[in-house]
Protein backbone atom coordinates (compact mmCIF):
# COMPACT_ATOMS: atom_id res chain seq x y z
CA UNK A 1 0.00 0.00 0.00
CA UNK A 2 2.90 2.22 0.55
CA UNK A 3 4.13 1.89 -2.65
CA UNK A 4 1.51 2.51 -4.10
CA UNK A 5 0.72 5.66 -2.09
CA UNK A 6 4.36 6.90 -3.41
CA UNK A 7 2.93 6.47 -7.09
CA UNK A 8 -0.56 7.95 -6.73
CA UNK A 9 1.85 11.15 -5.17
CA UNK A 10 4.02 11.37 -7.52
CA UNK A 11 1.50 11.81 -10.28
CA UNK A 12 -0.78 14.24 -8.13
CA UNK A 13 1.15 15.75 -5.01
CA UNK A 14 -1.18 18.05 -4.10
CA UNK A 15 -4.15 15.41 -3.01
CA UNK A 16 -4.89 13.86 0.40
CA UNK A 17 -5.17 10.22 -1.01
CA UNK A 18 -5.28 8.65 2.80
CA UNK A 19 -8.15 10.43 3.60
CA UNK A 20 -9.91 10.84 0.19
CA UNK A 21 -12.65 8.38 -0.61
CA UNK A 22 -14.30 10.23 -3.83
CA UNK A 23 -11.23 10.53 -5.67
CA UNK A 24 -13.20 10.22 -9.32
CA UNK A 25 -16.77 11.00 -7.72
CA UNK A 26 -15.89 14.65 -6.51
CA UNK A 27 -13.28 15.25 -10.18
CA UNK A 28 -10.16 15.25 -7.62
CA UNK A 29 -8.16 12.87 -10.30
CA UNK A 30 -9.30 13.74 -13.71
CA UNK A 31 -8.97 11.49 -16.84
CA UNK A 32 -5.32 12.75 -17.63
CA UNK A 33 -4.22 11.41 -14.32
CA UNK A 34 -6.26 8.15 -14.67
CA UNK A 35 -4.05 7.34 -17.87
CA UNK A 36 -0.72 8.12 -16.03
CA UNK A 37 -1.44 6.07 -12.61
CA UNK A 38 -2.91 3.18 -15.11
CA UNK A 39 0.69 3.13 -16.70
CA UNK A 40 2.56 3.67 -13.34
CA UNK A 41 0.31 1.07 -12.00
CA UNK A 42 1.40 -1.00 -14.85
CA UNK A 43 5.27 -0.73 -14.37
CA UNK A 44 5.19 -0.65 -10.62
CA UNK A 45 2.97 -3.60 -9.88
CA UNK A 46 2.68 -5.74 -13.09
CA UNK A 47 -0.79 -5.38 -13.63
CA UNK A 48 -2.62 -4.34 -16.37
CA UNK A 49 -6.10 -2.11 -15.24
CA UNK A 50 -8.44 -3.07 -18.33
CA UNK A 51 -11.12 -0.82 -19.72
CA UNK A 52 -13.83 -2.47 -18.11
CA UNK A 53 -12.18 -1.76 -14.70
CA UNK A 54 -12.40 1.84 -14.94
CA UNK A 55 -15.55 2.33 -13.11
CA UNK A 56 -15.56 4.92 -10.51
CA UNK A 57 -15.73 2.92 -7.31
CA UNK A 58 -12.16 1.20 -8.41
CA UNK A 59 -10.07 4.75 -8.29
CA UNK A 60 -12.42 6.52 -5.66
CA UNK A 61 -9.56 6.14 -3.30
CA UNK A 62 -6.35 4.50 -2.21
CA UNK A 63 -8.14 1.13 -0.62
CA UNK A 64 -10.19 0.57 -3.72
CA UNK A 65 -7.46 1.09 -6.62
CA UNK A 66 -4.84 -1.21 -3.98
CA UNK A 67 -8.20 -3.64 -4.13
CA UNK A 68 -8.42 -3.61 -7.72
CA UNK A 69 -4.47 -4.43 -8.16
CA UNK A 70 -4.70 -7.19 -5.21
CA UNK A 71 -7.42 -8.56 -7.75
CA UNK A 72 -5.96 -8.46 -11.05
CA UNK A 73 -2.69 -9.71 -9.70
CA UNK A 74 -4.55 -13.15 -8.77
CA UNK B 1 -6.88 4.00 -46.13
CA UNK B 2 -9.44 5.97 -44.41
CA UNK B 3 -10.65 5.98 -40.33
CA UNK B 4 -13.38 3.95 -40.05
CA UNK B 5 -16.80 4.58 -37.46
CA UNK B 6 -16.52 2.90 -34.54
CA UNK B 7 -20.21 2.20 -33.86
CA UNK B 8 -20.29 -0.81 -30.96
CA UNK B 9 -18.74 -0.11 -27.38
CA UNK B 10 -17.27 -3.79 -27.75
CA UNK B 11 -15.15 -3.03 -30.55
CA UNK B 12 -13.50 0.75 -28.78
CA UNK B 13 -12.66 -2.18 -26.15
CA UNK B 14 -10.99 -4.67 -28.73
CA UNK B 15 -8.81 -2.02 -29.74
CA UNK B 16 -7.56 -1.03 -26.56
CA UNK B 17 -7.31 -4.65 -25.24
CA UNK B 18 -4.94 -5.97 -28.41
CA UNK B 19 -3.26 -2.35 -28.75
CA UNK B 20 -3.08 -1.46 -24.83
CA UNK B 21 -0.38 -3.82 -23.68
CA UNK B 22 2.21 -3.85 -21.37
CA UNK B 23 5.03 -0.78 -22.32
CA UNK B 24 2.43 0.63 -24.88
CA UNK B 25 2.57 4.78 -25.15
CA UNK B 26 -0.76 5.89 -25.35
CA UNK B 27 -2.48 9.31 -24.52
CA UNK B 28 -6.21 7.69 -24.58
CA UNK B 29 -7.73 9.67 -21.84
CA UNK B 30 -11.59 9.49 -23.41
CA UNK B 31 -11.67 5.59 -21.88
CA UNK B 32 -14.73 7.05 -19.51
CA UNK B 33 -15.85 9.83 -22.81
CA UNK B 34 -15.91 6.16 -25.22
CA UNK B 35 -19.16 5.23 -25.25
CA UNK B 36 -20.75 8.79 -25.37
CA UNK B 37 -18.31 9.68 -28.37
CA UNK B 38 -19.95 6.15 -30.15
CA UNK B 39 -23.16 6.83 -29.72
CA UNK B 40 -23.12 10.45 -31.11
CA UNK B 41 -21.48 9.09 -34.12
CA UNK B 42 -17.83 11.13 -33.32
CA UNK B 43 -15.04 8.18 -32.82
CA UNK B 44 -12.95 6.52 -35.79
CA UNK B 45 -10.11 4.03 -36.13
CA UNK B 46 -7.01 3.91 -37.93
CA UNK B 47 -5.32 0.77 -36.92
CA UNK B 48 -2.35 -1.17 -38.11
CA UNK B 49 -0.77 -4.18 -37.42
CA UNK B 50 1.15 -2.71 -33.92
CA UNK B 51 -0.02 0.49 -33.25
CA UNK B 52 -3.75 2.11 -33.24
CA UNK B 53 -5.47 5.77 -33.47
CA UNK B 54 -8.80 6.24 -32.41
CA UNK B 55 -10.21 9.49 -34.05
CA UNK B 56 -12.63 12.40 -33.18
CA UNK B 57 -13.50 14.41 -35.75
CA UNK B 58 -13.13 18.58 -34.94
CA UNK B 59 -13.86 21.42 -36.49
CA UNK B 60 -11.72 20.81 -39.98
CA UNK B 61 -9.22 18.34 -38.24
CA UNK B 62 -8.50 14.67 -36.30
CA UNK B 63 -7.89 14.87 -32.61
CA UNK B 64 -5.74 12.13 -32.18
CA UNK B 65 -5.50 9.12 -29.01
CA UNK B 66 -2.49 6.61 -30.11
CA UNK B 67 -1.41 3.76 -28.77
CA UNK B 68 2.14 3.13 -29.98
CA UNK B 69 3.96 -0.08 -29.68
CA UNK B 70 6.31 -0.30 -32.44
CA UNK B 71 7.84 2.92 -33.53
CA UNK B 72 8.59 1.55 -36.63
CA UNK B 73 5.01 1.41 -38.01
CA UNK B 74 4.25 4.96 -39.12
CA UNK B 75 1.03 7.03 -38.95
CA UNK B 76 0.84 7.20 -42.51
CA UNK B 77 -2.81 8.52 -42.77
CA UNK B 78 -2.78 11.94 -45.12
CA UNK B 79 -6.26 12.83 -45.64
CA UNK B 80 -6.56 15.48 -43.28
CA UNK B 81 -4.88 17.73 -40.62
CA UNK B 82 -4.43 15.54 -37.18
CA UNK B 83 -3.53 17.26 -33.73
CA UNK B 84 -2.41 14.55 -30.69
CA UNK B 85 -1.84 16.25 -27.20
CA UNK B 86 0.64 14.27 -25.01
CA UNK B 87 0.20 14.64 -21.40
CA UNK B 88 3.49 14.32 -19.32
CA UNK B 89 4.67 15.39 -15.55
CA UNK B 90 6.61 18.53 -15.69
CA UNK B 91 8.97 17.30 -13.14
CA UNK B 92 10.13 14.48 -15.68
CA UNK B 93 10.25 16.69 -19.13
CA UNK B 94 8.61 15.84 -22.38
CA UNK B 95 8.31 12.10 -23.27
CA UNK B 96 11.39 12.16 -26.36
CA UNK B 97 10.05 8.30 -27.93
CA UNK B 98 6.12 9.77 -28.43
CA UNK B 99 7.76 13.48 -29.63
CA UNK B 100 10.56 11.22 -31.70
CA UNK B 101 7.24 8.86 -32.83
CA UNK B 102 5.18 11.51 -33.88
CA UNK B 103 7.61 14.17 -35.75
CA UNK B 104 8.87 10.77 -37.44
CA UNK B 105 5.53 10.38 -39.28
CA UNK B 106 5.21 14.53 -40.08
CA UNK B 107 4.16 15.99 -36.70
CA UNK B 108 5.18 19.09 -35.44
CA UNK B 109 5.58 20.69 -32.27
CA UNK B 110 2.64 23.34 -31.61
CA UNK B 111 2.71 24.27 -27.91
CA UNK B 112 2.95 23.26 -24.50
CA UNK B 113 0.02 23.98 -21.86
CA UNK B 114 0.39 23.80 -17.85
CA UNK B 115 -2.45 22.82 -15.54
CA UNK B 116 -2.52 25.05 -12.64
CA UNK B 117 -4.58 24.64 -9.41
CA UNK B 118 -6.15 26.89 -6.37
CA UNK B 119 -8.13 26.51 -3.34
CA UNK B 120 -9.80 29.66 -2.04
CA UNK B 121 -8.20 29.33 1.07
CA UNK B 122 -4.72 30.09 -0.90
CA UNK B 123 -6.00 32.84 -3.13
CA UNK B 124 -4.78 36.02 -2.35
CA UNK B 125 -7.84 38.89 -1.95
CA UNK B 126 -8.80 40.76 -4.65
CA UNK B 127 -7.54 43.69 -5.58
CA UNK B 128 -9.94 46.67 -6.09
CA UNK B 129 -9.97 48.90 -9.62
CA UNK B 130 -11.90 51.37 -10.13
CA UNK B 131 -13.50 52.18 -13.87
CA UNK B 132 -14.15 48.45 -14.08
CA UNK B 133 -16.78 46.25 -13.83
CA UNK B 134 -17.34 42.89 -14.27
CA UNK B 135 -20.53 40.94 -14.70
CA UNK B 136 -21.71 37.85 -15.61
CA UNK B 137 -23.57 38.27 -19.33
CA UNK B 138 -26.85 38.25 -19.49
CA UNK B 139 -27.36 39.07 -23.46
CA UNK B 140 -26.52 36.81 -26.08
CA UNK B 141 -24.56 39.74 -27.92
CA UNK B 142 -22.25 40.03 -25.13
CA UNK B 143 -21.89 35.90 -25.00
CA UNK B 144 -20.87 36.11 -29.20
CA UNK B 145 -18.79 38.91 -28.61
CA UNK B 146 -16.90 36.52 -25.94
CA UNK B 147 -16.59 33.53 -28.32
CA UNK B 148 -15.09 35.57 -31.13
CA UNK B 149 -12.72 37.38 -28.73
CA UNK B 150 -11.91 33.89 -27.55
CA UNK B 151 -11.72 31.71 -30.79
CA UNK B 152 -8.96 34.83 -31.93
CA UNK B 153 -7.01 34.83 -28.97
CA UNK B 154 -6.43 30.60 -28.65
CA UNK B 155 -5.02 28.28 -30.52
CA UNK B 156 -8.03 26.18 -31.93
CA UNK B 157 -5.88 23.06 -32.03
CA UNK B 158 -5.36 22.83 -28.28
CA UNK B 159 -9.34 22.29 -27.61
CA UNK B 160 -10.21 26.14 -26.97
CA UNK B 161 -12.10 26.77 -30.08
CA UNK B 162 -15.71 27.36 -29.28
CA UNK B 163 -18.42 26.49 -32.07
CA UNK B 164 -20.69 29.76 -32.37
CA UNK B 165 -23.92 27.04 -31.61
CA UNK B 166 -22.28 27.30 -27.82
CA UNK B 167 -23.79 30.66 -27.33
CA UNK B 168 -26.81 29.69 -25.83
CA UNK B 169 -26.35 27.16 -23.78
CA UNK B 170 -23.26 29.41 -22.48
CA UNK B 171 -25.69 31.89 -21.82
CA UNK B 172 -28.31 29.91 -19.71
CA UNK B 173 -25.66 28.46 -17.57
CA UNK B 174 -24.03 31.93 -16.68
CA UNK B 175 -20.61 30.65 -17.94
CA UNK B 176 -19.63 34.21 -19.46
CA UNK B 177 -17.92 37.29 -17.75
CA UNK B 178 -18.01 40.33 -18.80
CA UNK B 179 -15.30 43.04 -18.26
CA UNK B 180 -16.70 46.97 -19.22
CA UNK B 181 -15.76 50.02 -18.05
CA UNK B 182 -17.48 52.79 -16.95
CA UNK B 183 -18.71 53.92 -20.92
CA UNK B 184 -20.34 50.06 -20.90
CA UNK B 185 -17.31 49.40 -23.72
CA UNK B 186 -16.51 45.72 -23.48
CA UNK B 187 -12.88 45.33 -22.56
CA UNK B 188 -12.47 41.55 -21.57
CA UNK B 189 -14.33 37.89 -21.32
CA UNK B 190 -13.80 35.16 -19.34
CA UNK B 191 -15.43 31.29 -19.47
CA UNK B 192 -16.08 29.52 -16.64
CA UNK B 193 -17.19 25.99 -15.79
CA UNK B 194 -18.04 24.11 -12.76
CA UNK B 195 -17.65 20.32 -13.05
CA UNK B 196 -18.43 18.10 -9.98
CA UNK B 197 -17.44 20.56 -7.63
CA UNK B 198 -14.63 22.22 -9.46
CA UNK B 199 -14.82 25.66 -11.16
CA UNK B 200 -12.58 25.44 -14.30
CA UNK B 201 -11.10 28.58 -15.87
CA UNK B 202 -11.97 27.28 -19.53
CA UNK B 203 -10.97 30.77 -21.27
CA UNK B 204 -10.04 34.20 -20.75
CA UNK B 205 -9.33 36.61 -23.08
CA UNK B 206 -8.55 40.83 -22.85
CA UNK B 207 -8.77 42.99 -26.18
CA UNK B 208 -5.40 43.90 -27.26
CA UNK B 209 -5.69 48.01 -26.66
CA UNK B 210 -7.02 46.92 -23.36
CA UNK B 211 -4.14 44.39 -21.95
CA UNK B 212 -1.65 45.43 -19.22
CA UNK B 213 -4.31 47.66 -17.62
CA UNK B 214 -5.55 45.24 -14.58
CA UNK B 215 -8.38 43.33 -16.77
CA UNK B 216 -7.14 40.03 -16.72
CA UNK B 217 -7.04 39.77 -13.44
CA UNK B 218 -10.01 41.63 -12.48
CA UNK B 219 -11.46 38.75 -13.83
CA UNK B 220 -9.73 36.06 -12.59
CA UNK B 221 -10.84 37.64 -9.30
CA UNK B 222 -14.75 37.82 -10.63
CA UNK B 223 -13.92 33.80 -11.66
CA UNK B 224 -12.89 33.13 -7.92
CA UNK B 225 -15.90 34.35 -6.19
CA UNK B 226 -18.24 32.78 -8.88
CA UNK B 227 -16.80 29.64 -7.62
CA UNK B 228 -16.34 30.37 -4.03
CA UNK B 229 -18.28 27.61 -1.45
CA UNK B 230 -15.93 27.51 0.96
CA UNK B 231 -12.48 27.39 1.80
CA UNK B 232 -12.23 24.21 0.28
CA UNK B 233 -14.16 25.07 -2.83
CA UNK B 234 -11.04 24.47 -6.09
CA UNK B 235 -10.33 25.74 -8.91
CA UNK B 236 -7.69 24.31 -11.89
CA UNK B 237 -7.16 26.12 -15.74
CA UNK B 238 -4.91 25.36 -18.33
CA UNK B 239 -2.44 28.12 -19.41
CA UNK B 240 0.12 28.40 -22.25
CA UNK B 241 3.74 27.74 -20.73
CA UNK B 242 4.72 30.69 -22.45
CA UNK B 243 2.03 33.15 -21.61
CA UNK B 244 3.99 34.84 -19.58
CA UNK B 245 1.91 37.69 -17.86
CA UNK B 246 -0.88 35.36 -17.66
CA UNK B 247 1.49 32.52 -15.72
CA UNK B 248 2.59 34.95 -13.60
CA UNK B 249 -0.88 36.20 -12.70
CA UNK B 250 -1.79 33.03 -11.99
CA UNK B 251 1.23 32.50 -9.53
CA UNK B 252 0.33 35.88 -7.77
CA UNK B 253 -3.42 34.99 -7.08
CA UNK B 254 -1.49 31.93 -5.39
CA UNK B 255 -2.25 29.14 -8.25
CA UNK B 256 0.37 26.12 -8.21
CA UNK B 257 1.83 23.98 -10.48
CA UNK B 258 -0.08 20.96 -10.90
CA UNK B 259 3.29 18.89 -12.39
CA UNK B 260 0.89 18.36 -15.32
CA UNK B 261 1.43 19.67 -18.76
CA UNK B 262 0.89 18.37 -22.38
CA UNK B 263 2.51 19.33 -26.04
CA UNK B 264 0.53 19.38 -28.84
CA UNK B 265 1.63 18.30 -31.87
CA UNK B 266 -0.10 18.80 -35.60
CA UNK B 267 -0.05 16.82 -38.57
CA UNK B 268 -0.69 19.53 -41.39
CA UNK B 269 -2.27 17.87 -44.53
CA UNK B 270 0.08 19.08 -47.79
CA UNK B 271 -2.02 18.73 -50.92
Amino acid sequence: MEQLLELLKSVRPDVDFENETALIDDAILDSFDVVAIISEIDDTFDVQIRINELDPENFNSVEAIWNLIQKLKK
Amino acid sequence: MKPTKIDIFERYQEIVDRYGVKGCKSNDYIQREAADLIIHDALYEYCGEKNAFLMVKKNGFWRVYYYINDPEEKLIYEGDELVTEIIFRGNLGEPTKEVNYLESCGFKRNLVRDQYFAKYASLTPPVLITGLSVESATRIEDVQWAIRLFNASFDKWSGDFIPDEMAECLLQEHAILIAKDMSDNRLGALHLENKQGVTWLNHVAVVEQSRGMGVGRRLVEAYIEQGHVDANSRYVLWVQKKNLPAVNLYHKKGFTYMNKSTLSMIKRYKI
